[in-house]
């Protein structure tokens, strides 16, 4: 695969949002605003481009059988000495706009699962173009989101009033209306998907196998 | 070598390495880290004091609430202000700066650092400013330096002397439990500080 199909991989056809459904906790909470979306896309950009370069570079010395709790520990040590690197050097503005989603992101499941999926099998620029291309999609998820909550709930963008006197839906300030909007992005994709393989001649077609992955509860007791 | 001591021994490593460049990079970026901190408290200062402050100067601790006291430029004392912390918020400790007039009004509540989920505990903690996006097209937006919180403002204007009354915001209540509570600290610290030396003052 190209680099650049790996940096493009993460935007659209790959979401971690809309495809991988990774990261939902931070995606619910922080997207009542557009302003928050952008922040908490962007720092995870950063610490994701970064961990998964570090994990990368570390990924020959790790035994298969410990890789996880080894990549939990190499990322939290990672974030927390960027959240700290931060809090000393960073202008006063960048750390109060950014700083206060770095905690958030310390043990997002995008940072451990594209370490797990990624980064512990390719090179090290690869992961790191792959890291950004993720965060990138994120952000892109992320502020369709928060924009569109802040829209309906307040009537405004990035703080600026677009439609004057607004009454305001406060469901959609809080983790209910993140649900609701979340669901009908969701449902949109799905249909404009499902129109598309129609033109094609092609109908749904469901998984042969379901798709277990790591949860293995049907196997449990036998 | 059996497995499980490969296992032990790598995984041992990484956490040594990890925790050392921690402790590494916690040592050398601890002091500017506090003087940041200084810098964008002495900052805020300025926004909960009265606007003819000219100097403020920091008076004893009591009950680890920072007092400070503003004066003009003749040393009159204007007001006091306080710093306050409370480690009940939802993501550990929450620090407050009180703004006091001298008979212990609250003047304006400021929370000056904490780590509130964005977007639900920061309702309570941000003060942010709506501007109309026509009017900033039109160049006739003006930046106010201490937007309106609700929350916070209802703090305002009620006596330290006396029990504190505010309703939570709901979908924050953790977080505005954290900011009430630092606010006791410092009316706690108050009352030992200043209403011991006004009893002693009376005849």
């Amino acid at each position: 695969m190209s680099l650049f199909k790996v940096f493009k991989n993460g935007l659209w056809q790959e979401n971690p949002v809309f495809v991988l459904m990774l990261g939902m906790c931070p995606t619910l909470a922080v997207t009542s605003s557009a302003k928050n979306a952008l922040g908490m896309g962007i720092a995870t950009s950063l610490v994701l481009a970064g961990s998964n370069f570090v994990v990368s570079c570390c990924r020959k010395f790790i035994p298969d059988q410990v890789r996880i709790p080894c990549y939990i520990v190499i990322i939290a040590a990672f974030v927390t000495m960027v959240e700290q690197l931060m809090q000393a050097y960073a202008p006063p503005e960048l750390n109060q706009t950014l700083g206060i989603f770095i905690p958030l992101i310390v043990v997002n499941c995008i940072v451990l699962g594209r370490a797990e999926a990624f980064a512990s099998k390719n090179g090290s620029i690869a992961s790191c173009l792959d890291g950004l291309g993720m965060g990138l999609g994120f952000t892109i998820a992320l502020l369709i989101l928060g924009g569109l909550r802040e829209l309906i709930a307040d009537g405004s963008l990035f703080e600026l009033q677009l439609i004057e006197n607004w009454q305001g839906i406060y469901l959609f300030k809080t983790a209910t209306g993140a649900f609701f909007t979340l669901g009908f992005i969701l449902a949109v994709r799905n249909h404009h998907k499902a129109k598309r393989r129609r033109k094609e001649g092609l109908g749904y077609e469901p998984p042969k196998e379901p798709i277990c992955l790591s949860c293995n509860i049907c196997k449990l007791g036998k | 070598m059996p497995d499980i001591l490969k296992f032990c021994l790598s995984l041992g490593l990484i956490c040594a390495i990890s925790g050392g460049s921690m402790a590494f990079v916690n040592h050398i970026t601890s002091q500017p880290r506090a003087e940041a901190q200084m810098r964008e408290r002495n900052e805020l200062l300025k926004l909960v004091l009265p606007a003819g402050t000219r100097q403020c100067q920091e008076l004893e601790s009591v009950n680890n609430v920072q007092f400070f006291a503003a004066r003009d430029e003749n040393g009159k004392l204007l007001a006091y202000a306080a710093e306050g912390s409370s480690r009940q918020g939802f993501g550990g400790e929450l620090k407050v700066l009180v703004g006091l007039s001298a008979e212990g009004k609250i003047l304006a509540v400021l929370v000056n650092q904490h780590s509130e989920t964005p977007g639900i505990g920061t309702l309570v903690c941000e003060r942010k400013q709506k501007q109309s996006l026509w009017k900033v097209l039109a160049g006739k937006s003006e930046k106010n330096p201490f937007p309106a919180n609700a929350f916070l403002d209802s703090f305002a204007s009620q006596s330290l002397n006396e029990n504190l009354r505010v309703d939570a915001v709901s979908g924050a209540t953790v977080s505005s439990n954290a900011v009430l509570d630092a606010v006791n600290a410092v009316a706690g610290a108050w009352q030992e500080k200043f209403a011991a030396v006004s009893k002693t003052e009376e005849p």
